[in-house]
């Protein structure tokens, strides 16, 4: 048990998910006005060619800022969207083109934690109907076991039968995350998206949840997808850690090395502006200036060379490729620090 | 101290009168800031930091009232100030900035008309006033503030907003910034930069900050002093690197034993338990005893008193000899924290 | 084990009663209510007059012990004439009422979630309607089909519809990029299931709300059209009708005016009441 998540074995691991080259845009609304002086088709460019691997049992952790894309590829690889381009591959099934009951069928192998507990939960339906919704509809367990079902996914969850008549509303934050997460886990999904489950939270259940989530995970056996904008989250929960920027992954590998020692110059510049819990080292020099540009005009070449210290002439030109520049470490830059 | 106190808040008592029940947010609330430093305010959320950092500017949501206590800017006691005397002091003397800039700054309205309202009974001619705004929006680090005077809100990115909303503040030059959670809805490279700036603004003009905020890390990095809230009472109140390295008080122990760090990967997590009480039945006695590990009867009977248990570091708990043995997260020798202080 | 099944349905509902009865506005409409309905389904019990009998021996008598609200320019009792003209517009409130709703509900639904061209026609359409000024529209229609209760329900049917769809639909708008319903997209629950589970409980609240108070509006409608003599065909009593007899003795006759409108007064008081407390609760519930 000690460190299981250090040592996790990706050379002999088997691939949940395949995610090839896959690509969500979403059109911009396109008006009369629009088409009578023809003007070009826009589009949100959220996601960006994207290949990645999610190995059974691993916590692959999804880091980036707000508006990088990483909800949604999270949803493309669920099915949520329609994927502009790529290929889903889930348990070695092809799922990109699935529709209607074929797709239905496959949802129960993949669920979705929501981030915010307070609108993920329909407020008119009690904790036990919520998950008997669940258990019914994908015939996990016959009609006369579902009350027994529900109380063994709620003390698994940390809740008790008590709770089960009672409505989201009568909840506090970190109770609701623990109802979202035993609605997720009712219908014994394989892969678990977990879409920044705990920053709404307050420090103190926070831990609460984390501590949940890994429980489950080691009793589990689950694959999950870990989405968070805090670093020392990610740092603490994740095996592996894949960096988003603008649509793209930057850089992916085992999480500490990827933190320890940044090869692309972005998540270096992620791990210094996360601040420190030492009042006794202050750096007083920003970290990185600018924003990210829109996903609508994106930049040429590198999509991070306009913030970019170390940039130069062939960055504003061409696109790096993610290639792999050690064993497991991936890096989408043309001239990876060392 | 040699320092001057710029403000003292005395005994303050916000509560939010309900038909049925009262919540008290704030509930005898006590502490100075010195001039030209930042004052922290941390606590999760619920806990009475952003209503004691809104009292102090009287900018309380109804049913909320300040009930009791007093609030001594310069000597002079705010809550028993008037409409007109209060908005001599808002903006001009104590200017605040919020956690969202797009709810607080008006969407209809150019930035160059918001910024005007900063300085509009002074007598400054229109070109003044411009140039006035340019050279704030300069300061607080927008690029070409010439063109971007004339957009709107919208047009802003929300770090932007964030900075142009610190320049309203700013207008007047004020002796205080309360700043309510500023970088809460901003990414990290963004609050890193608000972060900074707000630092290089506060030695250029030569304020104090109080910053409200839940994230220790932003405590960490900011403030010369912290109080630590729970329930609408200050439990811990210190300077910055003995909270971090010598914290007295359960609950401020408690927090950072549940910080998830990558030194504690693969053990578990020692979160806090169950949740924080319900501000209209508080228990009898220490608000935190339901949740603390070191709990005992007289704590679920009797509040305590808040105390001096080293000089300058003040704890509220009935166990002074237990809460000696905390360990912080960092690692300070005994003399360099008396220099600090 | 069954039983538990059935036990977390049933506090839903003793929750729901108990919200209900301590809501003030709430009781005090429905008493109203309940009042005015045991009228319209026992009038005889109340009146023991005729309605329609006309009696050329007490014409324009006053209010006193024979006839409570005194009679009209034939004789007739107001008193019955009132009670028995409850049925009559408690009928053009509800079944004027419940038929747009459920259209415009299931259309607002339809529209809310799915968008599109179905969305587009019926937002135009709605548009055109809407341009109207009611009671003209109202007025039009009814020239079109001709006068009579029967068409009063049709043109009410016609017009009724918009609002319902339009308050639903917005909702629905929302509700649809709601995480709940994210959820349940994840779920995999069929477009069915999630429009009248998880949307349509969540959106109803509003269309509820207007229904009582929509229930005033078409009774004042049909009452309306009695008035200008399209709706209800005397000697059916209606209020509106009633009133409209009563606008030309006004001066010395005022009881034949008073007491229907009156009674279409408090009865829509009590619908607006019932409507006003189901918005609080619906309102306190859905935290």
């Amino acid at each position: 048990m000690d460190d299981m998540r250090m040592n996790f074995d990706y050379e002999h691991g088997e691939k949940l998910v395949e995610v090839k080259d896959l690509s969500m845009w979403f059109p911009m609304k396109y008006g009369v006005t629009d088409f009578i002086t023809r003007k070009e088709h826009r589009f949100v460019k959220a996601v960006n060619n994207v290949y990645l691997d999610i190995y059974k049992g691993e916590n692959l952790g999804l880091v980036g800022e707000s508006g990088c894309g990483k909800s949604t590829l999270a949803r493309s690889i669920i099915r949520l969207y329609k994927p502009t381009g790529g290929r889903i591959i889930l348990d070695g099934k092809d799922i990109t083109e699935l529709e209607g009951e074929a797709l239905r069928l496959e949802r129960p192998k993949m669920q979705y934690i929501f981030q915010d507990p307070y609108s993920s939960l329909n407020p008119r339906m009690s904790v036990y109907e919520t998950i008997e919704e669940m258990l019914l509809f994908h015939k996990i367990c016959p009609e006369e076991e579902v009350p027994d079902r529900v109380k063994e996914i709620l003390e698994m969850c940390g809740l008790s039968m008590e709770v089960a008549d009672r409505f989201p509303g009568e909840f506090s934050g970190g109770q609701r995350q623990r109802i979202g997460i035993a609605r997720s886990l009712s219908v014994n999904p394989k892969l678990v998206i977990a879409d920044e489950p705990v920053s709404a939270l307050d420090v103190s259940i926070q831990a609460q949840i984390i501590n949940l989530l890994g429980d489950l995970q080691r009793s589990l056996n689950l694959t999950i997808l870990f989405i968070s904008h805090d670093l020392r989250v990610v740092k603490y929960i994740t095996h592996r850690v894949a960096v988003m920027y603008l649509g793209g992954i930057v850089e992916l590998g085992r999480t500490n090395e990827v933190f320890d020692h940044p090869y692309h110059p972005y998540t270096q510049v992620l791990t210094k502006a996360a601040p420190l819990l030492d009042p006794t080292n202050r750096t007083r020099e920003y970290a990185i200036e600018g924003e990210p540009p829109s996903p609508i005009n994106m930049p040429n070449g590198c999509r991070f060379n306009p913030r970019c210290p170390f940039c130069q002439e062939i960055c504003t030109r061409e696109v790096p490729e993610l290639r792999e520049v050690a064993p497991g470490r991936h890096v989408a830059c043309h001239f990876p620090l060392q | 101290m040699e320092k001057e106190k710029l403000l003292e808040v005395k005994d303050l008592k916000t509560y939010f009168l309900l038909r049925d029940e009262t919540v008290k947010a704030v509930d005898g609330v006590s502490f100075d800031v010195y001039e030209g430093e930042t004052f922290g305010l941390v606590g999760e959320s619920g806990c009475g930091k952003s209503q004691t950092c809104r009292s102090i500017l009287k900018l309380l949501k109804r049913p909320g009232e300040i009930v009791g206590g007093e609030i001594l800017y310069k000597g002079q006691d705010i809550v028993k100030m008037n409409k007109d005397e209060i908005r001599n002091i808002r903006g001009k003397e104590i200017s605040i900035i919020f956690q969202e800039p797009m709810t607080s700054l008006n969407p209809v309205l150019k930035i160059k008309t918001q910024m005007f309202e900063a300085f509009h009974d002074t007598k400054m001619s229109k070109q003044e006033k411009l140039d006035k705004a340019i050279e704030l929006l300069k300061l607080v680090g927008i690029p070409s503030p010439e063109s971007r005077i004339e957009e709107y809100t919208h047009q802003f990115s929300g770090g932007m907003r964030q900075r142009a909303m610190i320049a309203c503040a700013l207008g007047a030059r004020p002796k205080l910034l309360l700043a309510d959670e500023p970088t809460t809805a901003l990414d990290v490279t963004i609050q890193d930069q608000i972060l900074k700036l707000i630092n290089s603004l506060k030695d250029e003009l030569k304020m104090s900050v109080i910053l409200v905020t839940h994230d220790l890390g932003v405590v960490a990095q900011m403030c010369d002093r912290v109080a630590v809230m729970y329930a609408g009472i200050i439990v811990e109140m210190t300077d910055t690197v003995t909270l971090f390295s010598k914290p007295r008080h359960p609950y401020t122990y408690a927090l950072m034993g549940s910080l998830p760090d990558q030194s504690k990967r693969g053990s578990r997590l020692e979160p806090i338990t169950g949740a924080p009480p319900n501000l209209s039945k508080l228990p009898p006695g220490c608000p935190f005893a339901p949740r603390c590990k070191y709990v005992e009867d007289i704590c679920r009977q009797e509040r305590p008193e808040i105390f001096e248990i080293e000089p300058g570091h003040l704890t509220r708990c009935h166990f002074p000899e237990k809460v000696r043995s905390f360990t912080g997260i960092i690692d300070v020798p005994e003399q360099e924290v008396g220099n600090n202080g | 084990m069954e039983t538990s099944n059935k036990k977390f349905r049933k506090r839903k509902k003793q929750d729901t009663f108990k919200m209900m009865i301590r809501n003030k506005s709430f009781v005090a409409g429905s008493v109203i209510v309940f009042i005015v309905l045991l009228l319209a389904l026992f009038p005889g019990a109340f009146a023991k007059q005729d309605p329609i009998e006309l009696n050329p021996t007490a014409i324009f008598a006053p209010p006193g012990a024979e006839h409570h609200f005194g009679t009209d320019n034939y004789g007739r009792d107001i008193y019955a004439r009132v009670i028995y003209a409850t049925r009559i517009d408690l009928q053009l409130g509800i079944f004027g009422v419940s038929i747009p709703f459920v259209i415009g509900t299931i259309l607002g639904l339809l529209t809310g979630y799915y968008g599109g061209l179905l969305d587009t026609i019926i937002m135009r359409i709605l548009d055109v309607m809407m341009a109207f000024p009611f009671t003209i529209l109202m007025i039009a229609i009814m020239a079109v089909l001709g006068s009579g209760i029967k068409n009063t329900y049709i043109a009410i049917w016609l017009t009724g519809w918009m609002t319902f769809c339009r308050l639903v639909r917005s909702e629905t708008m929302v509700a649809k990029n709601s995480e709940y319903v994210m959820a349940a997209k994840v779920a995999g629950f069929s477009d069915r299931r999630i429009l009248l589970r998880h949307v349509l409980p969540n959106v109803i609240s509003s269309a509820v709300v207007y229904l009582a108070s929509d229930i005033v509006m078409c009774m004042l409608t049909g009452a309306s059209m009695s008035f200008l003599g399209l709706g209800v065909q005397p000697p059916t009593p209606e209020w509106g009708s009633i009133l409209s007899t009563g606008r030309g003795f006004i001066s010395f006759a005022p009881w034949i005016t008073i007491f229907p409108g009156l009674f279409l007064s408090i009865t829509g008081i009590g619908f607006s009441l019932m409507g006003d407390g189901l918005t609080d609760f619906l309102r306190t519930k859905g935290r």
